[in-house]
């Protein structure tokens, strides 16, 4: 190898070293944009339009009518995970609605609308389920789960006996699952397998979020 | 081993990876402890010879006890003590398998009727 050689190489590699560090550097900054976008938003929406109100049985039908595959009813309605499933998911998750066992609440003031459900109120000091929390795919709609978990907390929080919210969710919904983890959330259980879908297995994640944590929030 | 048909029967098995050994001890030898509330019973604590894991054989009156269990805030609050890491388990729900020839005799079971070797 002559010196010249030496060189070429070296310069070589300090203009690859200096791409990579330069895509990096931009990868970052492309995420603050994108998380203070999020927190920008999601402060608008906390701000002017975001309202949750008691769901109707109309309105969980109406979002029952968002699921166009079977993996999107497992995902959003199905009390049973595994497909196909035992019962008719929609009139499982209509029964469960009118027998009280829980409440369900959708967001108001911002299309499209979210839900979420939690369960019942106890007199001992307990934590609560949050269940199918459900965003129909828009370009907001991490802002929107956000801001729809923080009026959850909020909401369930307000009992002075509130201990934790507790959710499980799939693994591989990454997008989900950093809403959660922005409003607070924090993952410890992992269970592998936890569901079967046709031939996939889905892992879940079993997540939970603090009074302290949720405080920041509120 | 029998149980009821309205009993659910689980198999666990947990990843214990070696860095973070005490601190999942920690959180099992913890929990464990609140199943009778629900009414569960650990059945079977079994632990990896390389101990790289644990399999827990845990049994609930009913399904509702289960839900109960995962709900319990003692054990969500009891989750602190994994201090951020990914506690990875793997659930089974099982039942006797009546085919089980060949270790029936070590666990303490038997042939089935009818069944001679």
């Amino acid at each position: 190898m002559t010196t010249g050689d030496y060189w070429f190489t070296y310069v070589y590699k300090s203009q690859t070293a200096e791409r990579l560090q330069a895509a990096e550097q931009e990868r970052l900054a492309a995420e603050v944009r994108s998380v203070y976008r999020q927190q920008q938003l999601a402060a608008r929406l906390r701000r002017h339009q975001l309202k949750l109100t008691a769901s109707k049985p109309a309105e969980l039908a109406q979002v029952a009518s968002w699921a166009s595959s079977p993996t999107e009813v497992i995902e959003w309605i199905g009390e049973d995970s595994n497909w196909p499933p035992t019962a008719d998911p929609m009139a499982a998750l209509l029964a469960r609605h009118r027998s009280g066992k829980g409440s369900a609440w959708s967001a108001a003031g911002v299309r499209p609308p979210g839900r979420f459900r939690c369960s019942p109120r106890s007199t001992r000091r307990q934590g609560r389920r949050t269940e199918h929390l459900l965003v129909k795919r828009h370009r907001h709609a991490v802002a929107i789960a956000i801001e729809v978990v923080r009026q959850l907390a909020a909401h369930a929080f307000a009992d002075p006996d509130m201990e934790m919210l507790r959710l499980q969710v799939y693994a591989h919904h990454t997008l989900r699952n950093r809403a959660y983890e922005q409003a607070g959330f924090r993952a410890a259980i992992l269970n592998s397998r936890a569901a079967r879908v046709g031939t996939d297995t889905w892992d879940s994640l079993e997540m939970f979020l603090e009074r302290p944590s949720a405080q920041r929030l509120l | 081993m029998k149980h009821n048909k309205s009993e659910v029967l689980l198999a666990i098995l947990i990843d214990i990876p070696p860095e973070d050994a005490a601190i999942v001890l920690t959180y099992e030898d913890a929990v464990l402890p609140l199943l009778s509330r629900h009414g569960g019973r650990l059945q079977r604590r079994l632990r990896a010879v390389d101990q790289s894991a644990e399999l827990h054989l845990i049994c609930f009156d009913s399904r509702e006890g289960q839900e109960a269990f995962a709900t319990d805030p003692s054990r969500l609050q009891l989750m602190r003590l994994l201090q951020g890491r990914l506690l990875r388990q793997r659930v089974f729900e099982v039942t006797e398998s009546a085919l089980n020839y060949g270790t029936a005799d070590r666990f303490g079971g038997g042939l089935p009727k009818g069944k001679t070797r």
